[in-house]
């Protein structure tokens, strides 16, 4: 809010909600409109208002909801108008400071993470119309009446960082649209029917049909495109300086979850490594899979496995880190609260402790095996690797012996239909991919920095 | 699917026509169309005005042209045609041509001729009885509007109205019969002259036709004797050759006759033509005027249309089109590849687009070179309410000349037009014109204004405007308008168009381009991102409702606010002096920054700031102000040592007083560097001599590279003991504005207004066992502290001998001399004093309680010897040495009375006299008491513990460190090794003190014995202006002032106030609501609003600006989490919220980003000279007491004003005259129809005051009460200027000049004031007062004499030699001042920068001038030529009448009053150049108009030997005699030697001994010796 009085501030966040609010009730209304004309209605309650019969229906529900949402832009826009920030709908204040100080990096990991799997687990109820749209809703009106906050507001409504709040909608979407087709197959797998996608299992042409189609959308996002250019002009930011660099110094949204990967691996392990991990396992699919059905139809039960790995790297590893990093965290990389302001001088506490040390130290009191000055090579390494064994012991143990005990345990089935060389590379994927879960928890957990850490030849794990 | 495909593509179709539009509609545009709209309104204006101008002018012009072409001609030219033709006719029959006769035309002519008169004559009564009846028509048609008044005429109303209507008819009856007669009588003189045209063109037929012939023969004729060449040169026989020649003669006859032909043919038609050319005369002049005036009114309306609506244009600025051809709308930009902008990985050339929209930028008011078009008025200013007088009654309604009645206008009754539409909001109601001297005129409305209330009511439209002015109004009673002038951004042009982008400027526009001054992202074309910078938090909101600005963090330039627009100066003006106002730059071009810089060198900021101005040994980056090398406090140092020799302790004394002195420095250098080579050598090679401290000093005595230049600011405290006691120190410390509220020197402590009262130092009983506040824990330490520092200055005191008064003094010492003495010595000049409030210098401390401050013996003895001799307690001082020597009284006869009065004791006895009621207050004992003993423990356990850990820090502190670890403890810490019971408290206190001069860096300002190795303390300021924000700590401060509110806190010790402040919890900080933004800027007036918003954008501006009110405010809430030592320890400096803003302008223009080399600037020698000087000036206060530059006068005058000047005769060499370019641009007028004078000068003073004398017309001066007349100045010349056409000369006459009606100043103009001279406007009614107590007669118009003279055209005067040795060691010169120059002990370098200063100011001659007069060919030349030249030349010097009657020569004084004699004349030959000293003797007045010399040698040219003096003295014109007295005094040392002879008091040497000498002694050279010049007249 620099250089922006509230009033101005009030101005400003009111000329974006206004609309906002009205498109939502527009949104709800249309949605009432749906449900009015479609031919079955479910009454949740009858009475009579005299003598006319009335069915309370769910259109007269979402009626209530746009209108709910007028009253809340007419608020939004009177109070803008008078440039009285406080008379905006919005949280409490201690609302607010209640979610900053709750959420920390391990709060939101986790949360994500348990909120993933109840909606996996309950994922019938929750792929209900009404439950989804219900959820679509609150997560509008969550945004809406974050906004007043000036905090919240220059997180969210900075140009970069629009597309990142728009893709969480996004993604609720299609997976809702995905896990609810999944929801329906299953079911009529179940019930002894083909999926639903084989039922109008009609043909049609390319030409036409689907260049034509591939046509509209090529307009639809050549439109969308140029609104967005008009409408959210691209920062312009200052001179690159080598002596003042941004702070946060943030990668392209896309690349903030590699970023984020940095907090807890070394540049060489989360830049190089995980990377090339990730872009060899995608290519790996193919060769790996060896689970001939969902070919062509949504499912989750028949591919509980390819789905939960898929879910758990895409939107647990991947899309969670982007917003944690885009949105949460700010100067110095440090964690910020979603109500919080980004001050550049809040210091974070960051001790953190290498298992050597752990054993060294704090097991065996005694200080860490160090080469005399003026030994060989040979030498120092010999040092190094008394001093890290441990760790390097964990290592090796990690990625060699976990496969095979795999193998006769979990994997057996695995093991058993894949054979060797296939087998292994999926345990080895698997094994990398797990790492980064298990490395935050330890951190977490231990304080703990690097499992091996040998920063004389820049190896760090 | 279709229906996807069809809205998507209309929303495609949409969204590609909003882009183009987007990106086609840009901002600039809206304001360059707007622009256009301003330029096409301005032309408009001005053509509807010229128009109107020339309206009457056309209309009489064509009235004229109708007049003229229906008149009579005369018969007589006729007949002289008739005469012609006769002639030519018979010419030709006699030629035997058959004449083709004009007779047709003739007959034509005469014909029309005949009936022109009467035609004539018609047309003529005609317009006479169009006079008539328009005089008629006026008369009934105003009869019958005053009947329609008139109730009493109502009956006869309908008679009156058709009366006045057939009145009217009848007068347009009239109109048209005199049209139709002046066009039938026109027809007439038409068909005449075309008749005459025709005999014309049939003589130019006839011209034609022979010349034609002529060009055939002559062809042939060439023909001919080309074939007579080759005929010749091939030897054909004679007779063809002859027969050539017969045919070549033939031709040649021919064309002989023919030329005739041409010649008669052409003189007839050239006599017929000048008769046509007599007749037509009156209307081909009348016709010549009309076309001009048109072709005037045509360019006008060029300009309007190049800037009005056409299709074309229109097309071309459509979408697209606009590729091909950009219709005049377009980006204009500066492209300045050699002034870069740094982008961190690359220097890259300026785009300065700022013109695209600031279009008239550079455009000046017509006919002045600087003078803007649209000046940039502060929107206070351009909001305005004038008084416009109505006619004292109803105005009546005019006839027209065509018989049209017209009803009063705006236009006729006022002067007043209204344009249609405004010039930027179209429907601002907008004066178009303003006629001339009208009542509009009157009221100073002008073209442009808007009107928007006339006596409060608002107007919206013209009609309203006419409703009030007209319809509505009350004949004779004023009416008030409110206006707003000018226009807003950005269609200003520049204010300081002659200092920049103006094309006469020294910035141009193409050269230096915007932003290198102004800062902002110049390739910007929208507002918002060209980073405009509002100058207040209501500008900035307003911006952001009207322009969508925002403050964009990303761009690291952001403009510069108008507040600090002068910090960029700094970029290229290293020098800051340069940025004076000037000859050619009166106004002041930078008048905050150099205050900002004269600040920071009187408060002595680079003491602990380093601003330095050099990147290298020679690359200058910015201004350089650092601290000279402290040679002489390390000289001073040295000298403690017993151990130095007596060459060494003279070397050091003598550094002590001139450190710049180089070579004694080296080798004292040297000498003790060997000694300390000696003592590390061990003791094999010798002892040394001096201590180990001497040794480490000398390090500091080596060269610097590029040295800084200035002094420390404040005084040594080497010998304070000797001057102050411990009372009062210890609460100058505490508090200094305590005892002096003007004091620079800053307050340290005190400064509480962040620490909280109920806050708790430190937990309890964590080291806090007496539950200590912040506030208490902090005043308890800085008693210590305090306390500490009082006893360490004066137990390090070295010994002051103090001077005593004279043996000779007789009387007692006398407060009432004392005060006059301090009033008339020069004190005054430079330091104020309570009694005296006439004047008040702020370059010494102020006076007035210095009688508590010395309030003992020694403090008086002190005091004695600091007015005696200044540079004895500080060598370093810049209080000069006022040559206090004992004064020996006369009486009126001169003689001695035997009293010897002491001037310094007089002045003590004055000065410790006034009373003072001052007195230290709250100072604690010098003996400690056990509390305090406790908290000097735990002050040095504190300041311990940064060096120790804590504990241990608490246990030395009070035990002291161990023997055992004294080798490992370096610096102050040392002070408490062997701690014991006896020195425990005075160690403490001393280590404690040594730590606090360390932190709070006293020798930043101070010389402070001990610490001549010390370092600036403080954050380098070299490039504080681009300093990075984020690198600032803005720590708690929004919290603070949200808490604390924002009012100055000055008072600091006021606990209550403190306490008040830390317990109230402001409303202001509940609204802020978000934590980061604690007060709204929009709550405060405009200047604290700006900084407080800058405070929360994070700025640097915000933050110096609080750093420099509230130094330590940014340790609120801090202080608990660090040591003591770590606090903030910036003092505060009493600087009022001018000065403040002036310091950060200068601060803020540190950027250390100096352009390519070309726009640096570059002054040349003599500009470079006169800005060291200024550096000198301005260090020793010259200004002071010596006007520098007079006052200089700039106004508008009414043409007629000044009568010619009196022609007085004058010396050939003196008479000068204006060239014709320097006349012609005197008498121009400006476009108030003024003429622009500019006079050097001051007004005449009254005796009485001292203020500038008004005067009435006559010269009678004004009473004070008197309001009724018209207030003059006179005003004395100081420079010969031309004035309306004639040349003014000096010492004349005084002009008279009309007064400014408000404060001082001429009218219509402005007065720039003297640079200087304070002490001498001050003294002037005073010496003439004091004066008049003893000789009532004495004339007060040459007290200016008595006065510090004024130094204008010093460099012409003086000789440089003599000059540089009389600033060295001042002399007394002119027995009449009562004043002396004092010695100021400045170094050679400076005394040679004020001597090049002078000379290069008067564009003189230095170093070296060089004289003729005094060279020995010239003596020779004359003394053959004259030989009794020099004789007759002493005879007008010891003449009674003249010199000497004033002046001493030699061993001669004249008799008389004192304050009537003159310099002694022996000696001006060293002091004076020869040619000021002719000019002078010619005509003192004309140099100094007051001065009391007369005119000795008269010069008449109309006398016998030119005027002059008595030829018996000097037989010659009075140009000989003049310059006959002139080389007598230029060589008056030559002529006296040869009056007397060495020659016999030299004995004769014996030829033993001396032979040998004899012989090696050179030749004596004839012109050597006076007895072999061969003038025997001289003896």
């Amino acid at each position: 809010m620099h250089g922006v009085s509230p009033e101005q501030f009030a101005v400003q966040v009111a000329i974006f909600l206004g609309p906002y609010y009205i498109a939502l009730a527009l949104m709800n209304s249309v949605m009432a409109f749906y449900l009015w004309k479609k031919p079955e209605q479910h009454a949740i309650c009858r009475f009579k208002l005299g003598s006319v019969p009335l069915a309370v229906t769910s259109a007269w529900v979402w009626l209530v909801v746009a209108s709910l949402y007028v009253l809340l832009a007419a608020a939004t826009v009177g109070a803008g108008n008078g440039g009285n920030l406080s008379l905006i709908p919005q949280f409490p204040h201690w609302f607010c400071e209640f979610v900053n100080q709750s959420t920390g990096p391990v709060i939101y990991t986790l949360g994500t993470t348990a909120v993933l799997v109840v909606l996996y687990f309950f994922r019938a109820f929750f792929v209900k119309p009404l439950v989804a749209w219900t959820i679509w809703n609150l997560m509008f009106l969550f945004l809406g009446l974050s906004m007043p906050d000036s905090d919240f507001y220059a997180i969210v409504a900075k140009p970069d960082n629009v597309p990142i709040v728009a893709m969480v909608f996004l993604l609720a979407f299609f997976n809702w649209v995905a896990t609810a087709q999944s929801v329906v197959n299953d079911r009529r797998k179940e019930e002894g029917l083909p999926p639903v996608e084989k039922e109008n299992d009609e043909k049609i042409l390319v030409w036409p049909d689907l260049v034509y189609t591939e046509m509209v959308c090529m307009i639809a996002l050549t439109a969308v495109l140029i609104l967005w250019a008009i409408l959210l002009q691209a920062p312009l930011e200052e001179p690159a300086s080598s002596v003042n660099t941004p702070n946060p110094s943030k990668a392209p949204w896309y690349f903030l979850g590699l970023q984020e990967m940095l907090v807890y691996y070394d540049p060489w392990m989360a830049g190089v490594v995980l990377p090339t991990f990730i872009i060899v396992g995608l290519m790996a699919i193919p060769y790996i899979d060896f689970n001939k059905s969902g070919s062509g139809y949504y499912t989750i039960k028949e591919r509980k496995f390819a789905y939960l790995i898929f879910q758990l790297g895409f939107l647990e590893l991947w899309v969670t880190l982007i917003v944690l990093g885009t949105l949460l965290r700010g100067p110095n990389w440090n964690f910020f609260g979603p109500y919080e302001f980004w001050d550049a001088h809040k210091v974070q506490a960051l001790n953190n402790v290498n298992v050597s040390e752990y054993f060294w130290q704090w097991l065996l009191g005694m200080s860490l095996p160090r080469a005399p000055v003026g030994s060989g090579q040979g030498v120092a390494v010999g040092y190094i690797l008394a001093r890290e064994w441990l760790g390097i012991l964990l290592v090796l143990g990690y990625f060699i012996a976990l496969p095979p005990i795999m193998a006769v345990t979990v994997l057996r089935g695995f093991y058993k239909r894949m054979g060797f060389v296939r087998y292994m590379t999926l345990a080895m994927l698997i094994l990398f991919m797990a790492s980064l879960p298990l490395k935050m928890v330890l951190r977490w957990t231990f304080n703990l920095k690097y499992i091996v850490a040998i920063p004389e030849y820049f190896l760090n794990f | 699917m279709h229906v996807v495909f069809g809205v998507s593509s209309l929303i495609m179709l949409i969204s590609t026509v909003w882009m183009l539009e987007k990106d086609h509609n840009r901002e600039w545009r809206r304001w360059q169309m707007k622009d256009r709209g301003k330029e096409r309104w301005q032309h408009a204006s001005r053509l509807a005005e010229t128009s109107a101008q020339s309206h009457a002018a056309l209309k009489g012009l064509k009235r004229q042209l109708a007049e003229a072409s229906s008149s009579r001609i005369d018969h007589a030219l006729i007949q002289q045609v008739k005469d012609f033709v006769q002639a030519e006719d018979a010419r030709l029959a006699g030629q035997g041509a058959p004449p083709k006769s004009a007779e047709a035309s003739l007959a034509t002519i005469e014909k029309e001729l005949a009936d022109l008169e009467p035609l004539a004559d018609e047309a003529a009564a005609a317009r006479e009885a169009v006079t008539a009846a328009k005089k008629s028509a006026h008369d009934a048609v105003n009869t019958k509007l005053a009947a329609q008044k008139d109730p009493a005429q109502r009956d006869a109303l309908p008679k009156l109205t058709q009366d006045s209507k057939s009145r009217l008819h009848e007068l347009q009856q009239k109109v048209q019969q005199r049209d139709k007669a002046e066009q039938n009588a026109g027809r007439g003189r038409k068909q005449l002259l075309a008749a005459m045209n025709k005999i014309i063109g049939e003589a130019k037929r006839r011209e034609d036709a022979f010349t034609v012939q002529k060009k055939f023969v002559a062809a042939d004729h060439t023909a001919r004797v080309s074939e007579h060449g080759i005929a010749v040169g091939e030897g054909l026989p004679a007779e063809q050759i002859d027969k050539i020649q017969v045919e070549i003669d033939s031709l040649a006859q021919k064309m002989t006759d023919l030329d005739d032909q041409v010649g008669n043919a052409k003189d007839y038609r050239v006599r017929v033509e000048t008769v046509r050319r007599e007749i037509e005369k009156g209307t081909t002049e009348i016709e010549k005027e009309l076309a001009a005036v048109q072709a005037e009114l045509n360019r006008i309306a060029d300009n309007r249309d190049k800037n009005s609506w056409n299709v074309g244009e229109w097309l071309a600025r459509r979408p697209i089109l606009n590729a091909l051809y950009d219709g005049n709308i377009r980006i204009e930009q500066t492209w300045l590849p050699d002034i870069k902008i740094n982008y961190n990985f690359s220097e890259v050339p300026r785009y300065d687009r700022c013109i695209t929209c600031h279009r008239s930028i550079d455009k000046t008011a017509p006919g002045s070179p600087v003078e803007p078009a649209f000046p940039a008025l502060k929107d206070k200013q351009r909001q305005r309410v004038v008084e416009l007088a109505t006619p004292s009654k109803e105005p009546e309604i005019a006839v027209s000349d065509e018989g049209v009645v017209q009803v009063p206008t705006l236009e006729s009754v006022y002067g007043l037009t209204i344009a249609g539409s405004g010039q930027i909001d179209h429907y601002a109601v907008t004066v178009q014109y303003v006629t001339a001297k009208s009542l509009a005129a009157a009221a100073g409305l002008q073209l442009g204004d808007i009107i928007r209330e006339i006596n409060g009511g608002r107007v919206y439209s013209n009609d309203d405007v006419e409703q009030y002015l007209l319809d509505n109004a009350h004949w004779g009673e004023s009416l008030k308008l409110t206006i707003r002038r000018g226009l807003g951004s950005p269609y200003t042009s520049h204010p300081r168009l002659d200092l920049y982008v103006g094309s006469m400027s020294p910035h141009k526009k193409n050269d230096m381009g915007c932003t290198i001054c102004h800062d902002g992202q110049g390739s910007a074309t929208d507002f918002k991102w060209a980073s405009h910078t509002p100058d207040n938090p209501k500008e900035a909101d307003e911006w952001s409702k009207k322009h969508g600005w925002f403050d964009n963090h990303h761009w690291i330039f952001p403009m510069t606010p108008d507040r600090f627009i002068e910090s960029n100066c700094l970029k290229c003006h290293h020098e800051v002096a340069e940025l004076e106002p000037s000859e050619r730059f009166p106004e002041p071009p930078a008048p905050k920054l150099v205050k900002g810089y004269h600040l920071i060198r009187q408060y002595g900021c680079f003491g602990c700031h380093d601003v330095n101005g050099y990147d290298g040994p020679t690359k200058r980056i910015g201004p350089d102000m650092r601290l000279e090398p402290n040679y002489h406090e390390v000289a001073a140092a040295v000298l403690r040592d017993n151990g130095l020799t007596d060459d060494e302790r003279e070397s050091a004394a003598t550094l002590v007083h001139s450190p710049e002195v180089n070579s004694i420095r080296h080798e004292l250098y040297q000498a003790i560097r060997r000694d300390a080579e000696l003592a590390e050598a061990g003791n094999a090679d010798g002892q040394p001599r001096l201590s180990a401290a001497s040794h480490k000093l000398a390090d500091l005595l080596k060269d610097v590279e590029t040295p800084g230049r200035l002094r420390k600011a404040g005084p040594s405290l080497r010998y304070i003991a000797s001057k102050v006691q411990y009372p009062w120190l210890y609460s100058w410390i505490r508090k200094p504005s305590d005892f002096r509220s003007s004091t620079r020197m800053p307050q340290f402590f005190g400064l509480h207004e962040h620490l909280e009262k109920h806050i708790k130092a430190f937990p309890d009983g964590q080291g806090n066992p007496a539950g200590l506040t912040e506030l208490e824990y902090t005043r308890r330490f800085e008693r210590i502290e305090i306390l500490a520092l009082a006893r360490f200055l004066l137990n390090n005191s070295s010994k002051f001998d103090y001077l005593n008064p004279p043996a000779e003094v007789t009387t007692e010492p006398s407060p009432e001399r004392g005060k006059w003495l301090f009033e008339s010595r020069g004190c005054l000049a430079c330091h104020s004093h309570r009694e005296f409030p006439g004047i008040a210098s702020t370059q010494g401390p102020n006076l007035s309680e210095v009688s508590a401050k010395f309030d003992s013996e020694s403090g008086r003895r002190w005091l004695y010897s600091w007015i005696k001799q200044p540079h004895r307690y500080h060598p370093r001082t810049v209080m000069p040495d006022l040559y206090l020597n004992p004064i020996v009284e006369t009486d009126p006869t001169g003689q001695p009375t035997g009293v010897v009065t002491d001037p310094v004791a007089d002045l003590v006895a004055y000065l410790m006299g006034v009373p003072s009621d001052w007195k230290p207050h709250d100072v604690p004992a010098e003996t400690l008491t056990a509390d305090e003993k406790l908290a000097l423990k735990d002050l040095a356990a504190e300041w311990l513990s940064a060096s120790f850990p804590r504990k241990r820090a608490e246990r030395y502190a009070n035990e002291g460190i161990p023997a055992a670890q004294a080798a490992n403890i370096k610096g102050d810490e040392r002070m408490l090794v062997d701690l014991n019971d006896e020195n425990r408290v005075a160690k403490q206190l001393d280590y404690v003190a040594r730590r606090s001069i360390s932190r709070y860096g006293c020798f930043g300002c101070h010389d402070v014995p001990g610490q001549e190795a010390a370092k600036p303390i403080g954050t380098a300021l070299t490039e504080w202006g681009r300093k990075e924000p984020s690198k600032l700590a803005f720590e708690n401060i929004t919290k603070f002032l949200s808490t604390h509110g924002v009012d100055d806190v000055t008072e600091q010790l006021d606990e209550q106030a403190v306490n008040e402040h830390a317990g109230e919890d402001h409303a202001s900080g509940a609204h802020a609501g978000n934590g980061h933004h604690g007060v709204d800027p929009l709550d405060y007036d405009d200047d604290t609003g700006y900084y407080l918003q800058a405070l929360n954008g994070h700025h640097r501006q915000g933050f110096i600006w609080q750093k420099l009110r509230q130094p330590r405010s940014y340790d609120y809430q801090k202080t608990r989490n660090k040591r003591y030592d770590e606090r903030l320890r910036m003092p505060l400096f009493p600087l009022d919220i001018e000065e403040r803003e002036a310091v950060i302008t200068f601060v803020l223009g540190l950027v250390n980003e100096a352009p390519a080399e070309k726009f640096v600037y570059l002054p040349d020698i003599r500009q470079e000279a006169i800005m060291q000087g200024r550096h000198v000036l301005h260090k020793y206060n010259c200004g002071g007491c010596h006007v520098l530059d007079m006052e200089r006068w700039q106004f508008g005058i009414e043409p007629d004003w000044f009568e010619e000047p009196p022609i007085k005769p004058e010396f050939p060499f003196l008479h000068s005259e204006p060239s014709g370019e320097e006349i012609a641009k005197s008498l121009e007028l400006d476009h108030r129809g003024l003429l622009n004078v500019t006079l050097h000068g001051m007004p005449v003073m009254s005796e009485e005051t001292g203020q500038p004398n008004l005067v009435d017309e006559d010269g009678v001066p004004i009473e004070p009460d008197d309001d009724e007349s018209e207030p003059f100045y006179e005003f004395t010349l100081y420079r010969n200027t031309v004035v309306a056409g004639y040349e003014r000369k000096v010492g004349v006459q005084n002009l008279l000049i009309p007064a400014a009606h408000a404060g001082g100043g001429p009218k219509n103009g402005r007065e720039f004031p003297a640079n200087g001279g304070d002490l001498a406007r001050y003294l002037f009614p005073r010496v003439i007062a004091q004066e008049h107590k003893t000789n009532p007669q004495a004339k007060g118009s040459e007290a200016w004499g008595w006065l510090p003279p004024p130094l204008i055209g010093e460099g012409k005067k003086v000789r440089t030699e003599w000059l540089h040795g009389f600033l060295m060691d001042p002399t007394a010169i002119r027995p009449a001042v009562v004043l002396r120059m004092p010695n100021f002990h400045m170094s050679s370098d400076e005394a040679s920068a004020l001597v090049n200063y002078f000379a290069a100011k008067d564009n003189a001659d230095w170093p070296y001038e060089y004289s003729e007069r005094r060279r020995d060919a010239y003596l020779t030349q004359l003394d053959q030529a004259h030989p009794e030249w020099m004789d007759n030349a002493m005879k007008i010097l010891t003449d009674s009448n003249y010199c000497t009657k004033c002046h001493a020569v030699g061993d001669f004084f004249p008799k008389g009053a004192i304050k009537t004699q003159g310099p002694q004349l022996a000696n001006v030959y060293q002091r004076l150049r020869p040619t000021y000293m002719r000019n002078w003797t010619a005509s003192p007045s004309h140099i100094l108009p007051y001065t009391g010399m007369p005119v000795n040698i008269p010069f008449d040219p109309n006398a016998p030997h030119l005027g002059g003096v008595n030829q018996a003295l000097f037989p010659g014109t009075s140009v000989d005699q003049l310059d006959g007295l002139v080389d007598l005094l230029m060589n008056y040392d030559d002529y006296t030697a040869r009056q007397t002879t060495i020659k016999s008091m030299v004995k004769e040497s014996s030829p033993a001994e001396g032979g040998e000498q004899a012989a090696e002694a050179p030749e004596p050279r004839p012109d050597q010796s006076a007895s072999d010049l061969p003038a025997p007249a001289l003896r």
